[in-house]
């Protein structure tokens, strides 16, 4: 069946003139060289690494003409757009790609397959920096669609002044729950209106940073093979009861993600969890008002345990295949992105974790960078615990996501025990999991 | 001349304008109700025809249920106090030549400004702890409250920023209408005996503006049914659902959980909702025609 006619002639219409309009200057200048489409995502943060990383890409490659289009501004759009491309057969060669929506991906079939790219390369891609762990990223049930770009994970922001006010140490935050929540609960009571701490139960944090807690007792989300998830049990009502004694013990407040993020920049919270991605935002809204640093994410268990990744993944797209010229430009950027180089200006530019190990041993690049930036080097520590963003399968999967939040939110404002919201979420998750 | 030759060049005038209704209106409309007999996921190449099953799910949907009770209070709450408000603006402004220009653009401005900008002054303003309202509670010896955060209180305080948003349009339409009401009634009924504020208004003001009340509260009810744009940029139908509204639900559904048949369905039964809301005001305004 195909798609209904009177969207479908307006979208070739707008795409159309779209492409009219792109496709003037080009033949004006009768360049021969194939054309490759690049877009991001994230353009406040992304902007100057991909600047520069076009730069040398032109310089190196000019038989390629590379044109970017204007930049998402955050994942979800991203996709989005990326959907509505691909039914009008306009998407980018090239595009960014959340973690959380690399099955979406697969599931529409917007990528090509990269295992063949790699092994053409032979045994240098592995050698080249991108490790299995680091290729395992981009994966979706096995398939190689995607190579990871940026990378980010949890850690606890602090404000030092507040910690040592409380009698803690800013250098040695405790690296467990019970010691974390201690003191963020000492630091909730040096005087009214203070807040201890803040971990975000809703919007893009909320969902992923539970995944970190379930795998931070060394739980599961999902069981291969199985229809049903896996958080039921006590690693599960381990983290839902987290969420009640970080407002019990850790003095969290029960208010909006937005509204805590201005109250830890006004030097009035503790500690706020989130991803290393707000490093940079934290840094410019902080400036000198206290003394910003970052801390381990807490983990309870130490062996089994593991912390949950966020970021992008550079993804070639169909459109890309229908040219081997362009596919093989195509590539030649992917690598070049997620490679070394790629990883040393997004590092520099935009914070993040570094993707491609390599980097980190040049003495041309990283090597070195992080010794006197003790903010961004914690995330660096961190990277042997990574765990992957779990994707829920099927066509709910991002409303699982939405729902999961519903019930912490459910166990914050105590509306609802944990055992009782956990074992709601998970009735109701299992509904939107395919049967 | 001959009749038939003037419909023809009638319809070649109107035909651009019918034309764009079409392409932009009827056109995606039906789309909408096609794509709601469906199962397509935004970006899928296979597309099931799935009959009414869209439409059945709608009443055990939970999520559904919730965002059309909170729409239904949001515009129980905006729109009678936004036009009750609007109409005291008018009279307010109109009553005194003082200060007349400076009133009513300071009360129109809510609605020239960007919501989504103001959300943001919105939620600095309400800010748990640090925000100048709750400041001024404490100030006053009450306990701070958690306006947008806490699931009892939220909807109430998006309908507050709704009303701040809206009585200032209803106000201009007001003031529309009362200009439209002759000045020599007033002096009719001075020379009568009634020329208290009171009886001026219950006798002349509030009967002649009839037309222009129906019309403004059924506006007011329109576009109290659309908010969006407050709820997307500030509390996203949180907490726990206490603010989902039809409008963002659909936006949700379709765009970020791509399930487009069930937004599309979701689309229908508010387009119905409204129409039927915008056929009771024709009706309505159809019998008072003859008073204006």
């Amino acid at each position: 069946m195909t798609l209904d006619r009177p969207t479908a002639t307006r979208r070739s219409v707008l795409a159309g003139a779209l492409a009219l309009g792109l496709a003037l200057p080009a033949t004006a200048l009768a360049d021969s060289r194939p054309e490759l489409v690049v877009q991001y995502t994230f353009a406040v943060a992304f902007d100057p690494a991909f600047e520069r990383l076009k730069e040398t890409f032109q310089r190196e490659n000019p038989d390629v003409r590379l044109t970017f289009r204007a930049p998402h501004k955050d994942y979800d759009t991203g996709i989005q757009a990326l959907l509505r491309e691909a039914v009008t057969g306009d998407m980018p060669h090239v595009t960014y790609v959340g973690l959380n929506h690399m099955r979406v991906v697969k599931e529409r079939g917007l990528a090509v397959e990269l295992a063949p790219l790699m092994k053409a390369e032979g045994s240098t891609f592995e050698a080249q920096g991108w490790t299995p762990p680091l290729q395992a990223l981009g994966q979706v049930d096995g398939q190689q669609l995607g190579l990871p770009f940026a990378m980010s994970m949890g850690v606890v922001y602090s404000n030092a002044d507040l910690v040592r006010r409380a009698g803690g140490d800013p250098a040695a935050l405790p690296r467990d729950w019970d010691g974390l929540l201690a003191l963020a609960g000492r630091i909730g009571k040096l005087e009214s209106g203070m807040a201890g701490m803040y971990m975000p139960w809703t919007g893009a944090s909320g969902a992923w940073l539970f995944q970190g807690l379930v795998y931070g007792v060394g739980g599961q989300i999902m069981r291969p093979g199985e229809k049903k998830v896996a958080f039921d049990g006590k690693e599960g009502k381990y983290a839902a009861g987290l969420y009640r004694r970080m407002v019990d013990d850790g003095a969290m407040p029960d208010i909006p993600d937005q509204a805590a993020r201005q109250q830890f920049m006004a030097g009035r919270m503790g500690f706020f969890l989130d991803s290393i991605s707000r490093l940079s935002n934290f840094e410019r809204a902080i400036g000198d008002r206290f003394e910003l640093r970052t801390g381990y994410y807490p983990l309870d268990n130490r062996e089994a345990g593991g912390l949950v990744t966020g970021g992008n993944a550079a993804v070639i797209t169909r459109s890309a295949a229908k040219d081997p010229k362009v596919l093989a430009a195509a590539w030649r950027w992917l690598k070049f992105t997620t490679g070394p180089r790629g990883t040393n200006e997004v590092i520099r530019h935009v914070g993040y974790v570094p993707v491609n190990v390599l980097a980190l041993e040049d003495p041309k690049l990283l090597k070195g960078y992080f010794d006197d930036r003790p903010r961004h080097r914690t995330a660096v520590e961190q990277i042997g615990l990574v765990r992957e963003w779990f994707q829920f399968p099927g066509p709910n999967g991002v409303k699982i996501n939405d729902t999961i939040s519903e019930y912490l939110q459910a166990i914050v404002d105590k509306s609802q025990t944990p055992d009782a919201a956990l074992a709601a979420m998970v009735r109701e998750v299992n509904q939107l999991l395919p049967r | 001349m001959k009749r038939p030759s003037t419909a023809g060049v009638g319809l070649l005038f109107a035909a651009p304008a019918m034309f764009g209704l079409f392409l932009f209106v009827i056109g995606p409309t039906l789309a909408v109700a096609v794509m709601s007999l469906t199962d397509w996921q935004l970006g899928a190449s296979e597309i099931g025809f799935v009959g009414l099953d869209n439409y059945r799910a709608l009443p055990g949907d939970r999520v559904f249920r919730t965002a059309l009770a909170n729409t239904l209070v949001y515009a129980g709450l905006v729109t009678p106090i936004s036009v009750a408000l609007g109409l005291g603006l008018a009279l307010l402004i109109e009553a005194s030549p003082l200060g007349r220009g400076f009133f009513r653009a300071a009360f129109f401005l809510p609605v020239v400004t960007t919501t989504v900008a103001m959300a943001v002054v919105w939620e600095f303003v309400l800010h748990p702890s640090l925000g100048p309202a709750n400041l001024m509670l404490r100030a006053l010896g009450f306990a701070p409250a958690n306006f947008l955060g806490d699931a009892g209180s939220v909807l109430a305080t998006l309908a507050a920023i709704g009303v701040w948003e809206n009585a200032g349009f209803n106000m201009v339409l007001f003031l529309a209408g009362l200009k439209a009401i002759p000045r020599e009634l007033y002096q009719a009924a001075a020379v009568d005996g009634a020329d208290r504020a009171w009886e001026r208004f219950w006798t002349i003001t509030f009967p002649l503006l009839g037309p222009t009340m129906l019309f403004v509260a059924v506006i007011a009810l329109l576009r109290s049914f659309k908010v969006f744009e407050i709820v997307a940029a500030i509390t996203q139908g949180g907490p726990r659902r206490a603010s989902e509204v039809l409008l963002f639900t659909i936006y949700q559904e379709g765009f970020s959980f791509f399930r487009i048949g069930h937004a599309a369905a979701l689309t229908m039964v508010f387009l119905c909702g409204l129409l039927v809301l915008a056929l009771f005001q024709i009706r309505l305004l159809g019998r008072r025609v003859h008073y204006a």
